[in-house]
């Protein structure tokens, strides 16, 4: 199984900086969203991914090794940050099940994760939101969701103190499988099916990467938006643009893969 | 500026590198000279690790008790046996020990001050004095990191000889013991990692442009450096916690405080000493130190100028300053002020107030659990044998001892046994979910199952077929609204056919077909 990735991160139209933090490497992909204005919620997002990276980088990852790190990644968060900060995390990681490649997928708020496998799209990770919440309990519909007033609004979130229980998923990775990591940024600004859309028309992971932050700036760029496409797939399959050598060894100089500054800042 | 010291006891430690190893008394010398050689390659935890288990031999449930700890950049922790490690008394105040698991303990923290104790220290410990190690092999009872930069001869002053601790003999003339000239340097000075180190970077929390997409701004923003040496906490003895004569004799600020007072040049780029991460802890002197005003300022502190932060830290009303204040759990709230925050007209994501009940007692403890968690416990009585058994039994199922006592809650065994048509035995320990390609979904990790994969399934069988649960001393089966079904074939019973999402209580025996190609046998439930 072989992974290509495409990552974008950009500060959008109207913030000032960019609190989001992204996380590629072979086997582990992930955004976090800080909040906390100013600098603080960027220093939230890249300890929590610092952490995250740091602490998964020798060995296997599971849900296990992942609630330890992310309490290690809380308890560094509030360290520094004086618990003035905290941030969503959501992300993919390749392990291995009974000699099967599974997606681990992981959430703590509300950057979410998406999956188009078998032709077949939909979002995989639920929100820790309170118009979430709402959705479940059938309070609101979803088109009511998408403008309520607080629909900005966290039940869950690392470096705060409160809950940060993640929830987990363990899908079967199916040739071909796509999947998408994102900060709200781009999900507030793009309709779910809009995403799918672009998710299965655009080639390439960066390219998918690339058009899926073009659409969150062309309607409003309001949020910070971020953005991991991951492709798997056996090596025969479809055309790849590079061709990793092995997922769970990979030389430490491929392992971190971030957008370069002038490349984010390009699209617009 | 960080240091080691300990008082004596049996114990052995091996100090060198930013790295201490503890090994029994018995251990050969040959070992301890192989450590120490180790140490001096600046090995990561995993070498050293590979060479105790290397040198102890044998399966890991006969290795005697041993302890690993990296101290040069964060605090990576593994105990196995009677070994206990705390760091500094406080709200963040973290205990983590080696007894209790079947294997090893193991932690990865920021940096921070900790000692280390075993099981076998007398009560007299608390008085005995303190004596620095640079780098050495000591017989210790307790060992201590502290980040103060006291002079060591202040610490050892008025101490006899007598009560100079015995040295591991060693036949290396190379080897330090009691370090009698203390450099000006302290010992760890000379574990910062050179600032392009690979490993380093990416281990630590020095800032990493790979990790960054921030526009230009400068991410080391300078009002990060404010805090004014006058603006330190109070005084004030937190340390209530048992463990006080392991640490100097007032503790002035609580961990948490502590912790924040990382120099805010972490943040912005500072390349300096990685152990001046550590928090400066006083140590003898009774009175609290402000910041030495040469040091450079540190505080992550936010400035309380910038509105935007106040205006958010404000809507957060369970940080630490402000008393958490529950709210009703309600799906209409309407905005509240204050909280929703809206800035050049968006709206900037926020964090709910806690609801307190809502979330199952799952919400994070701020002293945090060990990684090794206690497995499902379940209300039952146990044997002389200590065999946990359900609470209406009588006598033990096996060994029929007689079962005394009001039931308590006891760990859960192993309900039984499914033994899989292809041959696959699979005890009922955890959840399953089982299938031809089986998934899971939004689960906490408590809640996580085993995956049976049916290697062999045919296509009749759907990719997660059916859920096994446990509830309490019952073993649960859901069909997963499979494709071509489940059947159930009870004893003396005729073989019914579960409806899609059906739930049912498996009895010893049940045979359960799945889309009439695999079966699986339930043997030995309770």
């Amino acid at each position: 199984m072989q992974l290509q990735w495409g990552v974008r991160s950009d500060r959008g139209r109207r913030r000032e900086q960019n609190e989001d933090s992204v996380y590629a490497s072979g086997k582990l992909f992930a955004v976090a969203d800080g909040m906390g204005g100013h600098a603080a919620g960027d220093i939230a997002s890249r300890v929590c991914l610092e952490v995250l990276g740091g602490s998964t980088k020798a060995g296997e990852i599971s849900v296990a090794s992942l609630d330890g790190v992310l309490q290690n990644a809380d308890a560094m968060i509030r360290m520094q940050t004086q618990a003035r900060a905290g941030t969503t995390l959501a992300g993919v990681a390749l392990v291995e099940e009974a000699d099967s490649p599974y997606w681990l997928v992981f959430n703590v708020g509300d950057s979410r994760t998406y999956r188009l496998s078998r032709g077949h799209l939909h979002r995989v990770s639920v929100d820790h939101s309170e118009v979430q919440e709402m959705l479940e309990a059938g309070a609101i519909t979803p088109a009511e969701g998408l403008v309520h007033p607080r629909r900005h609004v966290v039940t869950r979130a690392l470096g705060i103190g409160g809950n940060i229980q993640a929830d987990y998923w363990m899908l079967p990775v199916e040739d071909g499988d796509r999947v998408l990591v994102c900060s709200d940024g781009l999900s507030s600004d793009v309709s779910d099916e809009a995403i799918l859309e672009i998710l299965a028309r655009v080639e390439g992971p960066q390219p998918a990467a690339d058009a899926l932050l073009q659409a969150a700036l062309d309607n409003g760029g309001r949020d910070n938006v971020s953005v991991i496409v991951v492709d798997a797939g056996s090596a025969d399959s479809k055309s790849r643009v590079a061709i990793l050598p092995e997922f769970f060894d990979l030389d430490e100089s491929t392992v971190e893969l971030a957008v370069p500054a002038d490349r984010a800042e390009g699209a617009r | 500026m960080t240091s080691v010291d300990y008082q004596p006891g049996n114990r052995i430690g091996i100090v060198r590198s930013g790295m201490l190893v503890v090994v029994e008394e018995e251990t050969s010398t040959g070992a301890i000279n192989e450590i120490w050689d180790l140490l001096a390659t600046r090995p990561t935890v995993d070498d050293v690790f590979a060479t105790l288990t290397a040198a102890f031999g044998g399966s890991i449930h006969s290795m005697p008790s041993f302890a690993v700890i990296a101290f040069a950049r964060e605090l990576h922790v593994i105990l196995r046996g009677p070994l206990h490690l705390s760091t500094a008394p406080g709200p963040a105040a973290c205990r983590i020990s080696g007894n209790e698991v079947s294997r090893w303990s193991e932690r990865l923290l920021p940096l921070q001050d900790f000692s280390l104790t075993s099981d076998t220290v007398d009560a007299n410990h608390s008085g005995r004095a303190w004596f620095p190690v640079q780098e050495a092999v000591v017989k210790f009872g307790a060992l201590r990191l502290l980040s103060s930069g006291q002079p060591e001869t202040d610490r050892i002053a008025g101490v006899g000889p007598e009560a100079l601790p015995e040295h591991v003999s060693g036949n290396q003339p190379a080897q330090p013991v009691l370090q009698e000239e203390e450099p000006a340097q302290p010992v760890l000075q000379e574990e910062k990692p050179a600032p392009a180190d690979d490993e380093s970077a990416t281990r630590t929390p020095l800032p990493e442009p790979a990790f960054l997409d921030a526009p230009a701004g400068p991410v080391s923003s300078p009002p990060l450096k404010q805090e004014t040496p006058g603006e330190a906490p109070a005084a004030g003895d937190d340390g209530d916690e048992g463990y006080d004569h392991l640490w100097a004799t007032h503790i002035a600020r609580s961990a948490e405080e502590a912790a924040v007072r990382e120099p805010g040049d972490e943040l912005g780029g500072d390349l300096g000493p990685r152990n001046s991460r550590a928090e400066p802890l006083p140590t003898s002197p009774a009175v609290l130190p402000a910041p030495p005003p040469t040091t450079e300022p540190q505080s992550v502190a936010l400035p309380p100028a910038v509105p935007r932060v106040t205006a958010l830290i404000d809507s957060v009303p369970w940080a630490r300053e402000v008393p958490a204040e529950p709210q009703p759990a309600t799906y209409s709230p309407p905005a509240q002020p204050g909280e929703s925050v809206v800035e050049d007209g968006y709206e900037q994501t926020m964090i709910a107030a806690p609801r307190h009940g809502a979330w199952g007692g799952t919400a994070a403890q701020s002293d945090m659990p060990s990684t090794t968690t206690a497995g499902v416990k379940v209300l039952g009585r146990l044997c002389p044998s200590s065999h946990a058994n359900p609470p209406e039994q009588a006598q033990c199922s096996r060994c029929n001892a007689p079962l005394v006592g009001e039931p308590q809650d006891v760990p859960r065994p192993s309900l039984g046994r499914m033994r899989v048509s292809t041959g696959e035995v699979i005890e009922l320990e955890r959840p399953l979910v089982i299938g031809r390609k089986p998934s899971v979904s939004r689960v906490q990790s408590a809640d996580m199952p085993k995956l049976v994969t049916l290697a062999k399934a045919s296509r009749e069988v759907s990719g997660s077929h059916v859920e096994i649960r446990l509830e309490g001393w019952h073993v649960m089966m859901r069909d997963l609204k499979s494709t071509n079904g489940t059947v159930l074939v009870r004893d003396g019973q005729n073989p019914r056919r579960l409806d899609q999402g059906e739930d049912t209580m498996l009895v010893s025996g049940d045979v359960v077909e799945l889309g009439g190609a695999l079966s699986l046998v339930f043997e030995e439930l309770r």
